[in-house]
């Protein structure tokens, strides 16, 4: 080698040693400073959600024991001071609402309905216990436009140039955050009942122990070739949202062809076919080609007593010969809702019986204290007690909000919408409505007693202009309203007083004894589901609380008048069609009809009806001589609470076609409705569509039923 | 034998020589990369946020450290071992202000503190609701 090769060598080879140990050097000093710059998002987004935690306490502390004088739980903001909207909630919309996907339009739509203008920041003495845990973490609460107890908490922690927001609703807990809430699952003196074919539940559910959650359907299997979806998802029941149970029984027909393939599993994957059966009933997409998943489900005394779940690729299927061999898969022995996505669309979970035991003494052993504390502490009108007193100045506070009580009557309850010129003709020539045109719409509601020959009448008249803005959103309670009370003598009505009285009506009508006494009055139940126009179709107009003590019994459809004329429109208002019907001729894309006409039409409607010891049911008729078949297809809208009892039908030996159920049903227990076949039933099958309103608590009546908990909804960290 | 190196020797001792350094700076970057990585996963992303969730998912009026420590080991990617966790209840530090907001029964303050084997030691705080929020 020449000399001084070697020195330039050496020289290279050192450079080439630095450049490589600096280019490692700054790929790991990229790494650490990414790896702290991740460890700073992570606290500003751990910070900002324990902050959330932290507020919601405090609103749930001064909730639970926060009862106003009309007897309701209100959030108490008196640990926030009123404030400028920050400028920085630019920024976090910005972030959250930006882009145009379905998520980003649903938050950009859902905080648009929040006064963001104003915000409840936190008092000192929490502001510092904040400080103490945190830093830089600012805090501001926003209040729903129409709903007071209904807030939108934003938390914001920032260091340097980064930022974290986490984010929720924060709203009273309630029933009716369930579709169907049953505590002791469906049942009818103690037998357990199924779910069957062309059912359906929409919304979250709940079945509880003893009777748990018993579905009855088909598992068909597919012949070899087809490409159709599963017969299943026609013949049995239908979960849209996500189900908890104690317990689940899936029982199987039989009525629809078996499957002729065997089944050979090799449970262990050792080679051979451990499991082998032969009379299954088995699912899958579709069996002409193997590269969807397999369903297998072994039945014995036509229950589901197995499932087998096998990912494309791991069974094959012998045509010839006719079997279908699983070489690898998954079983099951402990059935859940995950199991039948053909039927639980969203799955759901299996509870045990100490979380039941939990559930039930948090939801149903309160129910009667809610109304006790709303019967002592709201301003109410009680009759016959006040009845033919009205007419006193003293009698009521024209700035008071009023709800109305009845002491064990037996109750017949009309809803209505009606014009005042309506209303005068029916009641006589000389009643009065200061400041109401003739022409004006009004909520009208007929309260008469006792409910089996009537001769007393409690009417209560609201404004539609005292409901509803001219843009046609919600105004809150108490309304202005009037009230008057009617005679019967003989034949004839006549009024008890000159004029109807105004006065300001907060939605609630209790049928109980003052008190808390243990039994039920002889009366306090209640008819409804009667109208002025059309005897057996309720029109609501409003946010009414029906509160009964004893048993509900319903005789004809509820229907919120928002889509009153809609549904009339599309054939649905009468007892001649279902929505299955109406699915029929208008395909799947009509699915959520309800929903959608509800927010087309803008609807401030809502009706709560409300047992504490007994059951709401559906009844056939009047008397027995009637044949009119006015609960045929019946459209119940409203929530409904039977906390002692059932939410009940009488069993008819006729086909009533379906019970539909636009709200929610919580209950101690459900029964059956109709007994019979897919096509050929007895009674009444059930199609719920839960009111998407109730996801959020929007648009609650007073008297809601509560659970003196709070929700938060929605939950976020970015 | 031949005294001296050609530059054609010298070239090719050159490229081995290179292809030699890069592939060992890929080969200890990629290494480096990826420990680097698990273990900021490990103790940043997936524990921390984690202990956070855990803690948040709370929906009764009683929270035992034992579960939220058996929630924390047997949670994904889980490297950190038992003895490496703390968990202390520190409620107690901050109870007077917790009483006089009157909140000292809606939550606990659990301060987490995670050693892992490098000798790195990571603290937080949680609030840990003792109510059914969900």
């Amino acid at each position: 080698m020449k000399k001084g090769f070697s020195v330039l060598l050496v020289l290279f080879l050192t450079l080439v040693l630095t450049v490589f140990f600096m280019a490692v050097s700054l790929r790991v000093g990229n790494l650490v400073r990414s790896i702290n710059l991740r460890e700073v998002e992570m606290n500003l987004k751990a910070s900002a959600g324990n902050v959330l935690f932290l507020i919601a306490s405090k609103i749930r502390s001064d909730y639970i024991d926060n009862i106003d004088n009309n007897g309701n739980y209100n959030f108490d903001l008196s640990a926030f001071d009123e404030a400028a909207s920050p400028s920085w909630i630019e920024d976090f919309l910005d972030k959250v609402t930006t882009n145009q996907t379905l998520e980003g339009i649903s938050w950009s739509e859902a905080i648009s309905s929040f006064d963001l203008n104003t915000c409840y920041v936190p008092k000192s003495n929490l502001q510092s216990l904040i400080n103490s845990l945190y830093e830089n973490v600012s805090v501001c609460l926003f209040q729903h436009k129409y709903i007071s107890n209904f807030l939108l908490c934003i938390t914001r922690s920032e260091k340097g140039n980064f930022v974290s927001y986490s984010w929720g609703f924060i709203t009273p807990k309630y029933y009716s955050n369930w579709a169907v809430f049953s505590l002791e699952g469906v049942g009818e003196g103690g037998s357990n009942y199924y779910y069957a074919w062309g059912e359906r539940i929409d919304g979250p559910s709940f079945f509880g122990y003893p009777h748990n959650l018993n579905v009855l359907g088909d598992i068909s299997p597919i012949p070899p070739g087809s490409t159709l979806p599963p017969d299943a998802i026609g013949t049995g029941p239908f979960f849209n949202g996500r189900v908890v149970t104690t317990g689940l029984i899936y029982k199987v027909s039989g009525t629809r062809n078996e499957a002729t393939y065997r089944i050979e599993f090799d449970s262990d994957e050792d080679g051979e076919y451990e499991d082998v059966f032969s009379t299954p009933y088995y699912y899958s997409y579709s069996l002409e080609t193997n590269d969807t998943p397999l369903w297998v489900y072994k039945v014995s005394d036509g229950q589901v007593e197995e499932v087998i779940y096998a990912y494309p690729g791991n069974y094959e299927i012998d045509r010839i010969n006719k079997v279908i061999r699983i070489n690898k898969g998954i079983k099951y022995e402990d059935l859940s809702p995950d199991l039948f996505p053909f039927t639980f669309a969203s799955g759901g979970d299996i509870i045990s019986k100490d979380e039941w035991e939990t559930i039930k003494r948090l939801d149903f052993e309160k129910k009667e204290e809610y109304y006790e504390e709303i019967d002592e502490q709201a301003s109410l009108l009680v009759f016959p007690q006040d009845s033919g007193k009205l007419d006193d100045p003293d009698t009521i506070d024209p700035s008071q909000g009023y709800g109305i009580r009845f002491q064990g009557q037996k109750l017949k309850v009309y809803f209505d919408v009606l014009k005042v010129e309506e209303i005068k003709t029916r009641d006589g020539e000389d009643l009065e409505f200061p400041g109401l045109s003739e022409d004006a719409t009004c909520s009208y509601i007929e309260i008469e007693y006792p409910s089996n020959e009537p001769n007393k009448a409690l009417i209560i008249v609201i404004p539609e202009s005292s409901l509803k803005d001219q843009e046609g959103n919600p105004l809150p309670y108490p309304w202005d309203a009037f009230i008057y009370e009617k005679n019967k003598k003989g034949k004839n009505w006549s009024l008890v007083y000159d004029n109807p009285i105004p006065f300001k009506f907060n939605g609630l009508i209790m049928n109980i004894h003052g008190g808390s006494g243990s039994s039920q009055g002889e009366g306090e139940a209640i008819e409804i589901g009667y109208g002025i126009k059309d005897e057996h179709v309720a029109r609501i107009m409003g946010r009414f609380t029906l509160v009964s003590r004893g048993s509900i019994e319903i005789y004809g459809d509820l229907i919120y008048d928002g889509v009153y004329n809609k549904l009339n429109e599309l054939g649905l208002l009468d007892e001649s069609k279902s929505i299955p019907e109406y699915l029929n001729e208008h395909g799947e894309a009509g699915r959520n009809i309800l929903n959608e006409l509800v927010s087309e039409t803008n609807t401030i409607d809502m009706l709560n009806v409300v047992s504490l010891r007994r059951d709401i049911t559906l009844m056939i008729a009047k008397n027995d001589e009637e044949t009119e078949d006015y609960t045929k297809n019946v459209k119940l809208f409203g929530n409904f609470f039977c906390f002692g009892g059932k939410f009940a039908v009488q069993h008819p030996d006729v086909n009533k076609g379906y019970r539909h159920v636009f709200g929610s049903i919580t209950a101690r227990e459900l029964t059956y409705t109709f007994t019979g076949s897919y096509d050929d039933w007895q009674g009444w099958k059930e199609y719920n569509v839960y009111d998407d309103r109730l996801y959020n608590n929007t648009l609650l009546p007073f008297g809601t039923p509560q659970m003196r908990e709070i929700i938060i909804l929605s939950f976020r960290v970015m | 034998m031949k005294k001296g190196f050609t530059i054609m020797e010298v070239l090719i001792s050159l490229v081995i020589a290179a292809i030699f350094f890069v592939v060992l700076y890929m080969i200890t970057s990629f290494l480096l990369k990826n420990s680097m990585e698990g273990y900021a996963q490990g103790i940043i992303t997936d524990k921390l946020l984690n202990a956070n969730y855990e803690a948040w998912s709370n929906t009764t009026s009683e929270i035992q450290t034992s579960q939220l420590l058996d929630a924390l080991k047997t949670s994904p990617q889980s490297f950190v071992e038992e003895e490496n966790i703390n968990i202390i209840d520190v409620s107690d530090d901050y109870e007077s202000i917790l009483t006089t907001l009157d909140i000292e029964d809606q939550i606990r303050i659990l301060k987490i503190e995670f050693n892992t084997t490098q000798k790195l030691s990571r603290k937080f705080k949680v609030i840990v609701p003792l109510f059914d929020w969900k």
